[in-house]
């Protein structure tokens, strides 16, 4: 039993390195667009989507510590586009719940099935920061402005989930 | 599973809080642009910083290359700069050496000064007159300067002189200030002048010239000037050092210098009647 637990100990630590490591890689690809190109980082592309759909689909990272990792890279991402705190991050821990419980139900392994899911994802997070937007900020999206917004990031962010997968195998 | 959803909803009642408490609390709206425009403002910096880094290097490798290009040029310019002082000097002696021609009274041959002949200590110099030009041995060489040598070999297109310094040239001379006479030797490296008795008024920086006597040296030419004076009891005459004004190496254009025979002056004085 006691060795159980410092073997799940163990794991629970390394787990936690793994994803602090990826998390900082993540953070690191934001800094150095930032640098390049600033509506690149802000505009197109959103680099804790990115980060997020990667922990949930190509790590074991799962349950309340996808949740934690969701949140704090949602917060993340208000402090660099100097949004309003919290819309980030409400946005990426209901993904991440979402995709706990998507993989409870299907096999995740495949990469093309990872592929479409991340679609999905990139394609939720702009539709539910247009609701926060529209319900606590009273803003209001043209449809026209939504759907390309939809396009261009779900198209940029999917290229960059799928260049971290090649690099972080 | 409960854990998992527990932890959602708080989440998300955290995140919605933030988001409603924009409004009430300041530090909360506030801070994220403090944050973003501060984290902004550095990167901006540091793009500035390395794209002038950037520049410097590419101009500093642009300024290196003109640099070496100037360096270049510099060097040429160096180049033609000494070839003008050599011939600025060159036209100098040549000036004196007219001067000096006007004022002579004797045969005067114009020679250049080909190379040397001989060790590189027997100062021997060839000259590019020999007999068919009326070169004869013993005639004096004088440089823009002074005596700098005598004909010693005569050939029949050139002729080989020995310096001032060589230990076989010998010529009287006398004190331009104090009109003491002597006898002027070639020592290898300088002159010495024998013969001058112990009381003899003669000085440091006193200038020696030419007298005259045995007419193969034309009078009050420039020989050499006083380095050292010693007075010693037991030696029968001073023992005084000169410094020749000139050497027969400064010069590429010499006059050989030679006495006019006595018959041709009279020819002269007839054709001009």
């Amino acid at each position: 039993m006691a060795k159980r637990r410092r073997r799940q100990k163990e794991n629970g630590n390394s787990n936690f390195a793994q994803s602090l490591g990826i998390f900082l890689f993540f953070l690191l690809v934001r800094m150095l667009l930032l640098i390049f190109s600033e509506n690149l980082a802000s505009k197109y592309l959103d680099i804790m989507g990115v980060f997020v759909a990667f922990m949930a689909l190509r790590t074991n990272t799962k349950g309340i510590p996808l949740l934690l990792w969701a949140w704090l890279g949602g917060l993340t991402e208000d402090l660099f586009n100097g949004a309003i705190l919290g819309v980030n991050a409400l946005s990426k821990i209901t993904i991440a719940e979402g995709l706990n419980i998507l993989e409870r139900k299907i096999e995740v392994g495949n990469t093309i099935v990872q592929m479409f899911l991340a679609i999905a994802v990139f394609a939720a997070d702009v539709l539910m920061k247009y609701a926060i937007a529209t319900a606590f900020l009273e803003e209001t999206v043209s449809g026209n402005l939504l759907l390309s917004t939809i396009t261009i990031k779900v198209a940029s962010n999917t290229l960059l989930f799928l260049i971290s997968c090649a690099i972080m195998r | 599973m409960k854990k998992e959803v527990a932890s959602y909803i708080l989440l998300f009642l955290l995140s919605t809080a933030l988001i409603t408490l924009r409004i009430k609390v300041r530090a909360i709206a506030e801070g994220p642009v403090l944050i973003s425009t501060k984290i902004l403002e550095i990167y901006q910096g540091l793009k500035q910083q390395s794209t002038k880094t950037v520049r410097s290097i590419v101009e500093a490798g642009k300024i290196l290359e003109e640099n070496k290009l100037l360096k270049t040029k510099l060097l040429e310019l160096k180049q033609i700069d000494m070839i003008n002082q050599k011939l600025r000097r060159e036209n100098l002696q040549l000036s004196r050496l007219l001067g000096l021609k006007e004022r002579l009274k004797n045969i005067v041959i114009p020679a250049e000064v080909t190379g040397w002949v001989g060790e590189y200590w027997e100062k021997r110099f060839k000259l590019n007159r020999g007999k068919k030009d009326g070169v004869k041995e013993g005639m004096a060489v004088i440089g823009s300067n002074g005596i700098v040598g005598q004909i010693r070999y005569v050939y029949e297109n050139y002729s080989v002189a020995i310096s001032n310094t060589d230990p076989e040239f010998s010529i009287h001379v006398e004190d331009f200030r104090s009109k003491v006479k002597g006898v002027a030797k070639g020592t290898g490296e300088r002159m010495k002048v024998d013969y001058v008795p112990p009381g003899m008024d003669v000085k440091v920086g006193d200038l020696f010239v030419s007298t005259g006597i045995g007419g193969i040296f034309p009078p009050g030419v420039y020989v050499g000037r006083v380095a050292r004076v010693e007075r010693s009891i037991e030696e029968k005459f001073l023992d005084i050092e000169l410094i020749p004004t000139d050497r027969i190496e400064n010069n590429r254009i010499v006059l050989i210098v030679g006495e006019r025979p006595v018959g041709k002056t009279k020819k002269k004085a007839k054709r001009k009647r």
